[in-house]
Formats: C-alpha cells, sequence, structure tokens
C-alpha cells in the first residue's frame, strides 16, 4: 500500500493535532513571500538586513525617558542605578560601578515553551538607554531559514551581554538563544559571556504569596500600575506568527512587537521600582514587602541588613499573622550571635497557645541546650516539640521521618547529659 | 540431626518421583578461551588481571575485535556468559586510545543501567583512569546534568530517555554526538513488537543526529538466544550486522526435568496447584543446603512462596536466609543478595520474571520454574540461573494447567530441539513512522531530498504540513507548531489517545504508573479490572473515559479479570492469499470495531469463573492488519457444534500463537466470527492489536502450516475427553467446546495442506 493511501486509512490513528482552520493554504511561491515580507517591513517601519541569501527585519522606536510607564516616568532608572552606588548593600540586582546606560532589557518571542532545538525564537528585543531615550531595537525572523542573518545582526550589534536585565532570563530565554546559535555557531559571532538580572526571582520573593501566578502582565498592573492597550497575549504569539509565515503580513504581527516592546519597558520601570523597595527610598513598602525583603537579605546571609529593614515595621502585636516577623527577628538575631536576646523571643513564641511549628520550640531546645547549658528546659521543649510533632500534618513523609529522628536523637542526648549531672 | 542428602541422592530422588515426565541431560561444556588480543591497552590488561583473568572468552575476543574494527555487531549468548565484556572492553580501549570517544549505552529498564554503571566503575577504578561514566534517566540530579552532557565518557540510558530528554535537546550534547563511536544496545531480544518498533525509530533519530555532528557510530548489541537476532539486530538498527554466536563460557552438566502436578480431579482433568508442588520441591533442595532460584509469575506468588519458604527455615539452628528478589530493588539490594549467595548466607532467592532480564545474580546450584514463562527464549534465560562452576545444575519446570504449559510439558522433543522465537518488530508502521518524523523534524528540519535512514519522507512531510505541523521554507521541512512532539509520544505503548493510570493508593501521593491505548484499555482498565503493573495487582476503581485516566488502588487478590469484547471485523484489503477447496488462508488490513460488554473475574491456578460485571464503554475502531483462517465448506461448519468448536480452535490458536512470534498474549488478538462479512464463511482472524500491524499478523500467515500443526498435537494429546481449560477452554457456563469436532476441522486443515504439497 503507498503512504498516501496509509495516510488517509490511518488519519484517524495518527496523533496530530485538531486544525484550527481545515482550509488548505498552498506554499507560495519564493519570490512572492519575499515580497510581501518586505512590503510588512515597510508596513512595520523595519528595515531590512541581510547576509548571503538570508534577511531579518530590524526595527527600532525611540521612547523619550520622560514618558510615563504606569505610575512612574522611565526616567527613575537614574535615581536608582545610582542608589546602588552610594549604598553599602550587596544584592544580586546590584548596579554598583554600573551606568545607567550599561543596562541591556531583553525579552524574546518563541515559536513554543520547550527549550529544546525544535522551537525558534522569532523576536529578539532588547532596550537601552542612549541620552535621553530608551532606544529599543526589535530583530525579527521572517521565516525559518534565515537564522543565520538574525543570530550574525544581533551579535555584531549587541557585543556586550554581561549586564542583561531579563524576567525569567536565566531559565528560558539565555538557554534559547544558546541552543539557536548553536545550529548557526559558524555563521556567527561567538556568544559573549552572559549575566544578568534575573527580575522573576525577584519578584516571586516579593509578590508570590500574593498572586497565582508573578507573570509579568500581573506585575505590572499590580505593582506598576501599567495597563496595556490592545495586547495580544504571550501565548498567541507563536500562532500568528506560524500564520505570518504562510502569509505575511505586518497586521499579524505588528501586535507581536507591540507586546514585546512594552515587556522590554515594563522590565525597566520594574527594575528601577525593585531597586527603591530594596534601598526603602521614595516607597513605603507594606509589611508583606519588608517580610519578603529581611527574609530575602537573611537567605543572603546580611543579617544586619534584615534586622534593619525588620525595624521598619510598625510595633506589632504578636498573632498568629505576624508571627513570622518576630521569628524571622529572632533569627537573624541568633545569626548575628545576639543569643540571649534571641532566646527570650523564641520563649515568646513558644509559649503563644496557638504555635504550631515545632521549629520554635526546637530553637529553644538548641540554645537551652548549648548556649544556656541548661539542659532539664531544653529537655523540656524538645519534649514539647516531639508531642507537636506527632499531630503535625502537611509535611511530606520523608521530612517528618528525619524531623523525627533528630528530635529522637536529642531528647536520647539531653537525657543522658542529665543523668551524668 | 538429619544427614543432608548431596546433589546425586537429590537426583536420584527424583528420578524416582513419578511425576517427572521427562528428564534431559545437558552435557558439560569446558570453556574456550584465547589469550588477549595483543593490541588491548595496558592498563585494561592490567584491570582484567587483577580480577583474576587471564584469557577471553572465545566470543569476547571476537567482539572486541570486530568492534575495534568499527564493524556493527550481535553477540548471542546464554545467561552468566560475560557478555558486558563484549561491549564494555572495546569501549574502554577506544577512550583509552582517544580520550575524546564518546559511547552511549542503551538498557531497556533504569535498573539495568545503575547496574551496568557500578560494573563499569569498579572497571574503571581497577585501571586507575579518569573516565567519566553515568547513568542519565528521569532520578538524575539536575546539577550533574550538565556535567554529563559535556564530559561523560559513557552513558547509561534507556531508550525513552534518549527519545524524550536527549534527542530533542541535542544541542546540549554536542560533545557526545560529535565523539560517538558506540552505541551499545543491551537486552536486544527485548525491543520487539509495538516498543521494539518505537526503539527502531529512535535510533534512526538518533544515527540522524550522530550524522549531523559528523560521527557514525558503532552498533555493538547483545541478545539472549532468539531465532534471529542477526536479521532484528539489523532490522532494528538499519545497518548491518556481524553474528557472533561462538559463546566460549564453560557450563557444568546440567538435568532440565520436566515436572507435572497429579491429576486431582479426573473428569474435569484439573491438576495439582504448581505452587504447591514447587513448594515441596524447594522445600527439599533448601533443606539439603542446595542454592535455589524460584520463578513465579505474579510478585503475589512470590511473597506467597517466600512466606512459606522461610517459615519452614524458621526453627532451624544455621538459619539459612531465603530473599525475595523483583523488580524495583536497588543496585546496592541486588548486590547484597549476591553478596549473600556468594559467601552462603543467603540460600534461596525467590524472584518473577523481572530477573529474566540480564540482572546479575550469579549463578545456583538449582533452578524452579513455577509455569512455563511463556517462552523458549525466556526459559532457557531463567534455566540459565542454574549452573555453579563446580557442580552438577539441576533445572526444574513444573507446569500448570495452562494449554501451553500442559503442550510443552507432554511434548520435550518440541521444547529441546525446535528453535526460540523470533522478535519481530515494524518500524515502518505508518503510525509509529510518522510520529518520530516528527520528533526528527522536530529535532533537525528535513532537507527536501533527505530520507528517514532509506524511508521516503516526502508524502508524511506533506501531510504533516498539510496538519500545520511542518512548514515548507527554503527547500527544508522545518517543525512549525507550539508542542514538543516527544511528549505526546510513548514508546511503551500504543499511539493516540493513551489512557493514563493513576495509582491513588496512597492519598494525597497520587502518581503515573503507566499507560495504555484506547482499544487496550477498554479490556484491561475498565471498572473493577484487576490491572497489573510490573508485577504488582491493581484494581480499576474509576475509568474517566472521556478525560483518558484510569484511577487504580493496588489490591491483593487471588484473581484476574478477562473481558469480552464484541468485535465486528471488516476485511479492507487482501495482501496475501492463499485458497484450497476447503480452506481460505489471508493476510491483509482490517478494521476491528470493538464494544467491551462484560468482563469475569478467574481465579489464578484453577482458572476457575469466580464473578462478573458489565461493562458500560462506547464502541472503539481501529486498522490494523490480520491474519484469517475461513472454512469454506458450509456443510461441516456450521450449527451450534460448529460455533462451538470455532470458539475451542480460538482458544488453542490464542495461546499458541505468540509462542511462534514471541510477543505477549496481549499483542495479537484472536476472534472467531461465525460469518465473517467479506466472505459469509466461518472464520478466526489473528490480528495485531496495534492500529497499523506490527508484523505479528503477517508472520503468523507466513508460518501457518507449523502453527495448525502445533495446534492439532495440542489438542489430542491432551488427556481430557471433550475439552478442559488446558486444551480448547471451557465457556461461561463450564461447557466444553467440542474437542472431536475441533480434532477433525485441524485434520482436515493440515490434511488439506498435505494434500496439496
Amino acid at each position: 500500500m503507498s503512504l498516501k493511501k496509509q495516510l488517509e486509512r490511518y488519519k484517524k490513528h495518527l496523533n496530530t493535532p485538531e486544525k484550527a482552520n481545515p482550509e488548505k493554504s498552498p506554499h507560495a511561491p519564493n519570490d512572492r513571500l519575499t515580497r510581501a515580507v518586505k512590503e510588512a517591513a515597510h508596513a512595520l517601519g523595519a528595515e531590512l538586513r541581510t547576509l548571503d541569501e538570508q534577511m531579518i527585519l530590524v526595527r527600532k522606536t525611540r521612547v523619550p525617558l520622560t514618558a510615563l510607564h504606569g505610575r512612574r516616568p522611565l526616567k527613575d532608572i537614574f535615581q536608582a542605578v545610582s542608589l546602588w552606588q552610594t549604598g553599602q548593600i550587596r544584592h544580586p540586582l546590584s548596579a554598583k560601578g554600573l551606568n545607567a546606560q550599561d543596562l541591556l532589557f531583553f525579552d524574546t518571542e518563541t515559536t513554543g515553551l520547550s527549550s529544546g532545538a525544535g522551537h525558534m525564537i522569532f523576536l529578539l528585543g532588547c532596550g537601552a538607554i542612549h541620552g535621553d531615550e530608551l532606544i529599543i531595537t526589535q530583530y525579527f525572523l521572517p521565516g525559518p531559514g534565515h537564522e543565520a542573518a538574525f543570530y550574525y545582526h544581533f551579535l555584531s550589534d549587541v557585543k556586550d551581554l554581561s549586564n542583561l536585565v531579563t524576567f525569567n532570563g536565566k531559565a528560558f530565554d539565555w538557554p534559547r538563544v544558546k541552543t539557536r546559535v548553536a545550529f548557526v555557531r559558524d555563521a556567527v559571532p561567538h556568544l559573549p559571556a552572559f549575566g544578568h538580572f534575573d527580575l522573576l526571582h525577584a519578584s516571586r520573593r516579593l509578590w508570590k504569596n500574593q498572586w497565582d501566578s508573578v507573570r509579568l502582565s500581573v506585575v505590572e498592573e499590580n505593582i506598576l500600575g501599567f495597563h496595556r492597550q490592545n495586547d495580544i497575549p504571550g501565548h498567541m504569539a507563536p500562532f500568528l506568527y506560524f500564520e505570518f509565515l504562510k502569509s505575511p503580513k505586518a497586521s499579524l504581527v505588528e501586535g507581536i512587537f507591540r507586546h514585546n516592546a512594552d515587556d522590554i519597558k515594563t522590565l525597566l520601570s520594574l527594575y528601577s521600582h525593585l531597586t527603591h523597595l530594596i534601598h526603602f527610598h521614595n516607597i513605603d513598602p507594606h509589611d508583606d514587602e519588608i517580610f519578603a525583603l529581611a527574609r530575602w537579605s537573611y537567605a543572603l546571609g546580611e543579617y544586619a541588613t534584615a534586622l534593619d529593614m525588620l525595624d521598619q515595621v510598625e510595633a506589632i502585636t504578636l498573632t498568629p499573622d505576624t508571627a513570622r516577623f518576630v521569628r524571622l527577628r529572632a533569627d537573624c538575631l541568633k545569626k548575628v550571635g545576639k543569643l540571649k536576646e534571641a532566646l527570650e523571643i523564641y520563649k515568646t513564641l513558644a509559649g503563644q497557645p496557638w504555635v504550631e511549628d515545632p521549629a520554635v520550640l526546637i530553637e529553644c531546645a538548641k540554645l537551652y541546650e548549648h548556649f544556656s547549658k541548661d539542659f532539664e528546659q531544653a529537655l523540656y521543649y524538645a519534649e514539647k516539640a516531639h508531642q507537636l510533632l506527632l499531630k503535625k500534618t502537611g509535611m511530606s513523609p520523608e521530612r517528618l521521618h528525619k524531623v523525627k529522628l533528630d528530635i529522637q536523637k536529642r531528647l536520647n542526648r539531653l537525657r543522658e547529659k542529665i543523668n551524668v549531672s | 540431626m538429619k544427614v543432608r542428602k548431596n546433589m546425586s541422592e537429590l537426583l536420584d530422588e527424583l528420578k524416582r518421583n513419578p511425576n517427572v515426565v521427562h528428564w534431559e541431560t545437558i552435557p558439560e561444556q569446558s570453556a574456550k578461551t584465547v589469550d588477549f588480543p595483543l593490541q588491548m591497552h595496558d592498563k585494561l590488561v592490567q584491570a582484567l588481571y587483577k580480577r583474576g583473568i587471564r584469557q577471553l572468552y572465545t566470543h569476547q575476543a571476537d567482539a572486541f575485535s570486530t568492534a575495534i574494527n568499527g564493524e556493527h555487531l550481535v553477540t548471542v549468548t546464554p545467561t552468566a556468559s560475560g557478555k558486558t565484556f563484549c561491549y564494555n572492553l572495546p569501549v574502554l580501549q577506544s577512550i583509552l586510545e582517544n580520550h575524546h570517544t564518546r559511547a552511549l549505552y542503551l538498557f531497556p529498564t533504569k535498573a539495568l543501567a545503575q547496574d551496568q554503571k557500578s560494573e563499569m566503575n569498579d572497571m574503571i577504578e581497577e585501571m586507575g583512569v579518569a573516565i567519566n561514566s553515568y547513568t542519565y534517566d528521569g532520578d538524575t540530579p539536575g546539577s550533574i546534568r550538565q556535567k554529563i552532557r559535556k564530559a561523560g565518557h559513557i552513558v547509561m540510558t534507556n531508550p525513552d530517555m534518549l527519545h524524550s530528554a536527549i534527542l530533542p535537546h541535542h544541542t546540549k550534547w554536542v560533545s557526545l554526538f560529535e565523539n560517538l563511536r558506540y552505541v551499545v544496545i543491551d537486552e536486544l531480544h527485548t525491543y520487539r513488537g509495538v516498543f521494539g518498533s518505537h526503539v527502531a525509530n529512535v535510533i534512526r533519530r538518533l544515527k540522524r543526529i550522530a550524522a549531523y555532528y559528523g560521527s557514525h557510530p558503532t552498533f555493538i548489541c547483545t541478545s539472549a538466544t532468539i531465532a534471529n537476532p542477526k536479521e532484528h539486530a539489523e532490522y532494528l538498527t538499519g545497518t548491518t550486522m556481524k553474528l557472533i554466536a561462538n559463546n566460549g563460557a564453560p557450563s557444568v552438566k546440567k538435568h532440565f526435568i520436566f515436572y507435572n502436578p497429579p491429576v486431582v480431579n479426573q473428569t474435569l482433568n484439573i491438576r495439582r496447584s504448581a505452587s504447591l508442588e514447587v513448594r515441596e520441591l524447594a522445600k527439599t533442595f533448601l533443606e539439603n543446603d542446595v542454592q535455589t532460584i524460584v520463578f513465579a509469575r505474579s510478585r503475589t506468588r512470590v511473597e506467597i512462596l517466600l512466606n512459606y519458604l522461610q517459615s519452614m527455615n524458621a526453627g532451624r539452628k544455621e538459619r539459612a536466609a531465603i530473599r525475595a528478589y523483583r523488580g524495583g530493588y536497588l543496585p546496592s539490594e541486588r548486590r547484597e543478595i549476591e553478596r549473600g549467595l556468594r559467601n552462603g548466607e543467603i540460600k534461596g532467592v525467590v524472584s518473577t520474571n523481572a530477573l529474566e532480564l540480564g540482572v546479575d545474580i550469579g549463578e545456583l546450584e538449582a533452578c524452579i520454574l513455577t509455569g512455563y514463562p511463556g517462552s523458549v527464549a525466556s526459559t532457557w534465560q531463567q534455566a540459565g540461573r542454574a549452573g555453579r562452576r563446580d557442580d552438577e545444575a539441576v533445572i526444574v519446570l513444573v507446569a500448570t494447567s495452562n494449554p501451553m504449559d500442559q503442550y510443552i510439558i507432554h511434548h520435550p522433543d518440541y521444547f529441546f530441539h525446535r528453535n526460540p522465537e523470533e522478535a519481530r518488530i515494524n518500524p515502518d508502521n505508518i503510525i509509529i513512522l510518522v510520529d518520530h518524523i516528527k520528533c526528527a523534524a522536530y529535532e533537525l528540519p528535513f532537507h527536501e531530498h533527505e530520507t528517514f535512514d532509506g524511508i521516503d519522507i516526502h508524502d508524511i512531510c506533506t501531510y504533516l504540513s498539510d496538519q500545520d505541523v511542518l512548514h515548507f521554507s527554503s527547500g527544508r521541512w522545518f517543525w512549525m507548531n507550539d508542542a514538543f512532539p516527544a511528549n505526546n509520544i510513548s514508546l511503551r505503548s500504543a499511539a493516540q489517545d493513551n489512557v493514563v493510570i493513576i495509582d491513588q493508593t496512597h492519598t494525597g501521593h497520587n502518581r503515573v504508573i503507566g499507560e495504555m491505548d484506547r482499544f487496550g484499555a477498554m479490556t484491561m482498565l475498565h471498572e473493577e479490572a484487576i490491572y497489573m503493573h510490573q508485577g504488582e495487582q491493581y484494581q480499576v476503581e474509576t475509568l474517566d473515559w472521556d478525560e483518558k485516566k484510569a484511577f487504580v488502588r493496588k489490591v491483593d487478590v487471588n484473581y484476574y479479570t478477562d473481558a469480552n469484547l464484541a468485535v465486528q471485523l471488516d476485511v479492507l484489503e487482501v495482501d496475501k492469499i492463499s485458497e484450497e477447496a476447503l480452506i481460505e488462508r489471508a493476510y491483509g488490513d482490517v478494521s476491528v470495531r470493538a464494544k467491551a460488554t462484560l468482563f469475569k473475574k478467574i481465579r489464578f491456578e484453577t482458572h476457575d469463573n469466580i464473578g462478573w460485571g458489565p461493562i458500560h464503554l462506547p464502541e472503539e475502531e481501529m486498522h490494523t492488519s490480520s491474519a484469517w483462517i475461513s472454512f469454506k465448506d458450509k456443510q461441516t461448519f456450521a450449527g451450534k457444534e460448529a460455533e462451538n468448536a470455532l470458539l475451542g480452535l480460538s482458544h488453542l490458536l490464542k495461546h499458541a500463537a505468540p509462542l511462534f512470534v514471541m510477543c505477549d498474549v496481549s499483542d495479537l488478538e484472536v476472534v472467531p466470527m461465525i460469518k465473517a462479512p467479506h466472505n459469509g464463511h466461518a472464520t478466526i482472524f489473528l490480528y495485531d492489536k496495534y492500529p497499523g500491524g506490527i508484523g505479528l499478523s503477517e508472520r503468523i500467515y507466513e508460518k501457518m502450516d507449523v502453527l495448525l500443526r502445533e495446534v492439532y498435537q495440542m489438542a489430542v494429546s491432551c488427556r481430557c475427553e471433550s475439552g478442559c481449560p488446558s486444551c480448547i477452554g471451557t465457556d461461561l457456563e463450564g461447557e466444553a467446546h467440542g474437542k472431536q469436532t475441533i480434532i477433525k476441522w485441524l485434520k482436515t486443515l493440515i490434511g488439506d495442506k498435505h494434500y496439496v504439497s
């Protein structure tokens, strides 16, 4: 049986996605396609650049820095970068030693979400500050056969990639750039070293408890007060692009260009906003944000900074809701060696009738054992922790097992110490 | 204290046992060895010396020189013959010669890969060189994945990982693909049927990606004894293979004993349970300090046997341990069992068929098989576990009431003198092929005139472009879809719309344990079905047909379920036909429309029907290939008697056919029809239970003569009068199917042919 006939017969068994648009679109002849791409470039105000037989579209957009993006003007970025210069905060977002002009705000649009070899980037957008403008340069791939030209021009233009500002760039955009460049590596400049500020990471730290997902669109609406006009949602982009490949029309991809440019402006604004938040400068963070920032500093080993931040919280009464502030303060005090103060706070927490976390009791037991050398007290808290643990739910069985084992060891050791003395 | 009997005393006792129906003695064989090849690297020689190895077996030496010369090869060797050296030695040699060399090892399961990694790392340690050998599977931590991609000399993985994690991400594996010198495919015989057909296509993709990076790897395959190792390896890898079958490993004198439990119910021809007999036999061996391995078919049976044997040992002073061994054991646990067997701490092992795969737990003195394992090849593999270097070994096959078991036990000649089964695949099955063309296009665009390892793909690419999956541009077909194709394609089961099987035994920790095609799901995943997974029993609690999810929970019951499928078959196209006066045999494409109607609960061992229930599922349609036999004589083949006979004959064929094509009973369906729509005759169809067919029914058509003659033998040699579960089966009411009619028909079938030839 011929393949064609087989394909016909087994059609319903073949695992192909439902087609949205059943009518057949014949392949347009090459020169007609080329002409259509050129017309689209014209309509988009993009320039055509070539490499051998290949061509790409490059569109530059100039945005005055005085423009508002959401509630604040883009030019806030200058103040943000200068905050890093004067402050003493060691932080992954720190731009110490850099000018605002050194930052490259970077975002891509792809044909699919996986990082495998079959999905490509079709739009590379980057924004940089020149004078009093943000210049957004967008490289557009008019068809899959033009990737050499695409990366050749991008990499020739953008020589320094060490200060990228992205939203999830480390896990998403950059690995895809690496994969695609691997295919055309003989025809394009070498990929320069890559360094970056990932604003997704920062946003998750600050706001993950507030929203179901910390997406750029959610952050910009809620934090920056920026509302998009006629936005093309990101997940629609591949389908519009596939349509463009079959019949290139500017109207199909115009919205994607706009979406990408908005993303880049948001990256700039968000970087400014986060910097101001971290420095408590011109912004009054609400308590949840303060907690998140303090905990971030704690995680970075900046305990003194974390304590300073916690001091910004107005005097609070101890309730189940505010216990986390008190607990974090105790953790920080313990780390900076103020064990007595830490123990006092842990004890206060442990004395609350609603306390459910055995960790606080274990901290008490630890400090009594090793700092106060009061084994009886230590044993008292360890036993209480053990009882709490028996009621504890919501912990994974493996974790629970480990914690139980630890407590058991501690109990045995304390009992032994008490017997000896 | 009782004096222990030695092996020859035990053998004498067995010789007097009336249940022993056949005794085959396989003479010992001395080792055939040769000196290390001159070109073998000093470090390799020294490492082998450290292990006390001074020479290679002939097959190891042949494999070494063949592989080093860049010729593809397949070795066929019995259990425990040092097959790992067949690939490890040339691979290590090449890496020692050129540190950039890379090798990819494929094992059918994760466990095997992990086993081999330990073995390889021991060897590397003994050589004292910096060679990196890693396993790469779902359990590999993210932190070392990058190191493996960049610096792993030897990457050990499974075909599923290659398919969904390595090939689609080949740009991250440049150093592997640029330097890929060897691809090792261990346990080649396991790549058969649907799985094998998928794997053959994954290998086509692997070759294509390797070629893109400029490498053309040498394939080294190892296989258990099958009838067609060379052909199978060539089909699977698309290369010309050299067969290396000159096994040089020594073996001791072996006694292969067929044991048939006594009949306990004369009228129904029901025999005593095989498990009970195995218990007694194992007990005798173990009590006399004979290290024994017992194979059982299900995990439940393993546990029951284990329990019994352990309790028997409880009172003894020098209590010898009996251990269970089944799928899912960690390498460390296996090492412990191995060690225990070597130093005598462990006396017995009870295992599921899982151990058939080349996991090495060393050799024992006695091996007991609870029931015929289902194929000649498997039987020899399990039997291969017995054969300690210094003493005689004994293998006892204890038959169950199953027709295949009873046939084998009464026809030792058949077993000892026939070739083992063939492994069949069909890499060009259109559905499987299209799936992998998609994956391949995702990995690398197809050039206009490119072939897929020789297959013209123009029509398929055009088709996929019409479906908006590929996009043709600048002379190439590009993947233009936002999906990741490998995610939707599972190598282990059928194609489209798979039903996912979710284990909800542990509340809050639901996990997916497998998937099954819709067609199979109708009879195997309906509500209340007992689903077997890695030897464990699960009961299906809910089947969400629209969402394609089956929720199961672990159970421990003494029955399995068997669903009735009302099947309508229509012949679409006849490809091959041979017509005789009374018979028509043919092969072609059929459409199968099936509707599950009800299921039965059937007790293990006795095959008693202990309950039933209805199934409410919609009709499904599938196109596949089928072989069939039609009886054209309307006079003879009509009426109630003929109807029963047709059912009985189907029952026989269903059990016998897998013998010929080395497939699971579930890969092939047998359906009788009183009046086939295409010719109006009483017809038995044997069709591939996979859309498009995987080559099983085609082979059955070719071998129909042999098959029918065997089936005839099965029917006449059964001692029952009018049919029993051991031959033609019984229907729901326990009524037999007219054995004499079947024998008469079969005579006609065979005689007819004899007359013609």
